[in-house]
C-alpha cells in the first residue's frame, strides 16, 4: 500500500511537474490541504480554460486551479490569513467568480458568535491568484446576527454583486416589540472590481432564512436574484427580482405556485439560469400542498409570467436541482438516492424547456456526498461533485462519441 | 443567581462533560428506538442548530413536557457529532437533559435520513408521532401544543 503510494507519488511529479496536488490516490487527509480533503468545493473556468476551485478546509478558504480540467490542482493559496470559522454545507459554501482581466473574487459566511450568525466576507485577487487581497465583512450593521447564504455574481461589464439573507431588520423589529417574519434579502455591488462595495441595499423583507439564493446574468451591468420567500407569513414558495448597481429595485414577483405551507427551514434553495434577454430557466424543489418535488419552470420578467413549469422528479430523495442552459441545450441535473446509492440524473431540453429528454445517470456513488453543480466552459459542460474525500470533475456534454467529431 | 461564582462552576463543569449526554445516532439506531419504545407511543422530534424554527419549537416542547412529563420523547439533532457539545448546550439551555437525545453520528447524513423516513427531504424541524401500535404520522414544521395535547388524546 505504501509502496503504491509511493509510486503513485513518483509517478505524479514525474508526470506532472509542477503540481502538487494531483489526483486524490495519494493524497493523505490528515496532513494535505487539498481539494479532495476540504469541504463544499466549487469551481469555474477562466476564458483561458484554466479551471479555477475554491474550497474551506480548517478554518480557510484556499484557491487552486487545473489546467487539466480537474485531473490535477496546483498547490492550494489560503485566501484568510487569520482562521476563522467558516459554514459549510449545502447551501452555503464559498464562492469563486472571476472578472474580465483576470480577477479572482471570493465570498464565503463566516460563522460568528452563537447560534443562527454570520458575517458575508469578501476577497480578491489581482495578481492571478499568487495572494488573496485582506478579507472584509460586506455586511455593513455591525450587528450580531444573521448574514449568511451569500452569492456572488460579476456582471459582463465587471460590476460584482454580493447578495445575502440578513436579519437585522428582525433585530430592529424584535427590539421594538414587533414580530418580524424571516430574513431579508440585502445586496451590495462594487464597481471598482473589488476593491470596495457600496451601500447594502435591501431587496426585499421576509425571505426564508434557510436556502441558498440563485443569481443569475441580466444584461450588461445587473443580476437576476431568485429565492424562498415567506409569502403570506407561512407559505414559503420563490420570488425573483432583478437588481441594479443603483440600489434601485421594483417589487419583486412571484416565481413559483407550490403552496408550500410550512414553518421550518427546508434547506433547499433554487437554482436559475439565464436563457435569453428577461427570460430564465427555473430549478426548485417543494413539498407543497400543490406541487411536491423537484421542480423545472421558465421565468419571464416581461410579464411575469411562469411557463412550462414541469415536475422532474417527485420520488422521495430527489434533491438539489441544478440548471444550464448552453449551445441551444438546456440542462437539468439533480441528486437521487434510494437508501443505497446515491446518483446525479440528468435530463436535457432542445427546445427551451418545453420537453425533456429521458433520464440519464451521469455519476454515482455509496458514499456520503455534496450537492451536483454544474459548471459551461465554451461548448462544453461539467460536473463537479465532492464525494467523500474525493473532488470529481467530469465532463457531461458533450458525451464520449460527441466530444471525438468536435474536437 | 445568588452565588455567582458558584453559577460559573457549575457551568464550567456541565461544558466539561457537555456532549456525553447525547447518543450517537446512526443509520440503523431508528429501530434500536422503535424497539426501545415497542407498544408504547412516543413523539420523535428531529432538529438542528441550522434551524432557527428547531428552538422554537423545544422552547414550546420543554414547556408542554413539563404538563406531559410522562410522554416518551425522543430528540435528534440532525448536527454531526463534531458539535454534539453545541448541541448538548440548547438541550440544557431549554432543561431537556432528561430527554431521550441524540445526535447523528454518521457521515452519511442522507442515510440516516432515509432510514428514518424515505419521504422526508432533510426539512426542519420533522416529527413524527408514533402511536403504540408503531403506527405514525409525519409532520414538517414546528409543533404547537395543541398538535401535542391532541395527539395524547388519540393514543
Amino acid at each position: 500500500m505504501l509502496e503504491s503510494r509511493k509510486i503513485l507519488a513518483y509517478l505524479l511529479i514525474v508526470v506532472a511537474p509542477g503540481l502538487s496536488t494531483g489526483s486524490h490516490a495519494e493524497t493523505d487527509c490528515s496532513t494535505d490541504v487539498s481539494i479532495h480533503c476540504g469541504k463544499t468545493p466549487s469551481a469555474t473556468f477562466a476564458s483561458d480554460g484554466r479551471l479555477w476551485a475554491t474550497f474551506v478546509q480548517g478554518q480557510h478558504v484556499y484557491v487552486s486551479y487545473s489546467d487539466n480540467q480537474g485531473a490535477a490542482f496546483s498547490a492550494p493559496v489560503t485566501v484568510n490569513p487569520h482562521p476563522e470559522d467558516i459554514y459549510t454545507n449545502g447551501e452555503n459554501r464559498p464562492k469563486i467568480r472571476l472578472g474580465n482581466d483576470g480577477q479572482i473574487y471570493l465570498s464565503w459566511t463566516e460563522k460568528t458568535r452563537g447560534m443562527h450568525t454570520g458575517n458575508i466576507r469578501f476577497s480578491y485577487s489581482h495578481n492571478s491568484g499568487k495572494s488573496f487581497e485582506q478579507p472584509r465583512t460586506v455586511n455593513n450593521d455591525g450587528l450580531l446576527t444573521s448574514h449568511r447564504f451569500d452569492q456572488l455574481h460579476v456582471s459582463p461589464s465587471g460590476l460584482v454583486y454580493l447578495a445575502w439573507l440578513d436579519k437585522r431588520d428582525q433585530v430592529r423589529a424584535r427590539s421594538s416589540g414587533e414580530k418580524y417574519t424571516g430574513s431579508a434579502v440585502y445586496y451590495a455591488v462594487s464597481t471598482d472590481s473589488g476593491q470596495s462595495f457600496g451601500k447594502n441595499f435591501k431587496l426585499a423583507d421576509h425571505s426564508c432564512e434557510c436556502c441558498r439564493l440563485a443569481i443569475a446574468p441580466a444584461g450588461a451591468d445587473g443580476a437576476a436574484v431568485l429565492w424562498r420567500h415567506i409569502f403570506n407569513a407561512s407559505t414559503r414558495d420563490h420570488a425573483i427580482a432583478l437588481l441594479s448597481a443603483d440600489g434601485k429595485v421594483g417589487d419583486f414577483n412571484r416565481a413559483t405556485y407550490d403552496n408550500w405551507q410550512i414553518e421550518a427551514c427546508p434547506h433547499h434553495g433554487p437554482d436559475l439560469a439565464y436563457s435569453m434577454p428577461g427570460t430564465y430557466h427555473m430549478a426548485w424543489f417543494s413539498d407543497g400542498d400543490d406541487q411536491k418535488g423537484i421542480y423545472y419552470g421558465r421565468y419571464n420578467f416581461s410579464d411575469g409570467s411562469v411557463a412550462s413549469v414541469r415536475a422532474i422528479d417527485s420520488e422521495p430523495g430527489a434533491s438539489h436541482p441544478q440548471v444550464v442552459e448552453l449551445a441551444g441545450h438546456v440542462f437539468f441535473v439533480w441528486k437521487t438516492f434510494d437508501g443505497d446509492r446515491t446518483r446525479v440524473q440528468m435530463i436535457e431540453s432542445l427546445d427551451k424547456g418545453e420537453t425533456w429528454s429521458a433520464l440519464r445517470t451521469v455519476a454515482s456513488t455509496d458514499a456520503d456526498s455534496d450537492y451536483p453543480i454544474l459548471v459551461k466552459y465554451a461548448d462544453r459542460l461539467f460536473l463537479s461533485w465532492h464525494v467523500e474525500q474525493s473532488y470529481r470533475f467530469e465532463q457531461l456534454w458533450p458525451g464520449s462519441d460527441k466530444r471525438t467529431k468536435s474536437d | 443567581m445568588l452565588h455567582r461564582p458558584w453559577v460559573l462552576l457549575l457551568l464550567v463543569l456541565l461544558s466539561v462533560q457537555a456532549g456525553a449526554e447525547l447518543k450517537p445516532f446512526r443509520a440503523d439506531t431508528i429501530k434500536e428506538i422503535q424497539a426501545r419504545y415497542q407498544g408504547q407511543p412516543f413523539l420523535l422530534a428531529l432538529w438542528s442548530l441550522e434551524c432557527p424554527p428547531c428552538f422554537k419549537e423545544l422552547d414550546m416542547l420543554a414547556r408542554w413536557l413539563k404538563e406531559y412529563p410522562g410522554q416518551n420523547v425522543v430528540l435528534i439533532s440532525t448536527d454531526d457529532s463534531s458539535v454534539a457539545d453545541q448541541a448538548w448546550q440548547v438541550i440544557e439551555k431549554y432543561n431537556m437533559e432528561k430527554v431521550d437525545g441524540w445526535i447523528f453520528s454518521d457521515d452519511f447524513a442522507e442515510r440516516i435520513r432515509y432510514n428514518i423516513d424515505p419521504n422526508w427531504h432533510g426539512e426542519l424541524p420533522r416529527s413524527y408521532f408514533y402511536f403504540a401500535d408503531h403506527t405514525r404520522h409525519a409532520h414538517s414544521g414546528t409543533l404547537s401544543e395543541q398538535i401535542l395535547t391532541r395527539w395524547v388524546g388519540q393514543q
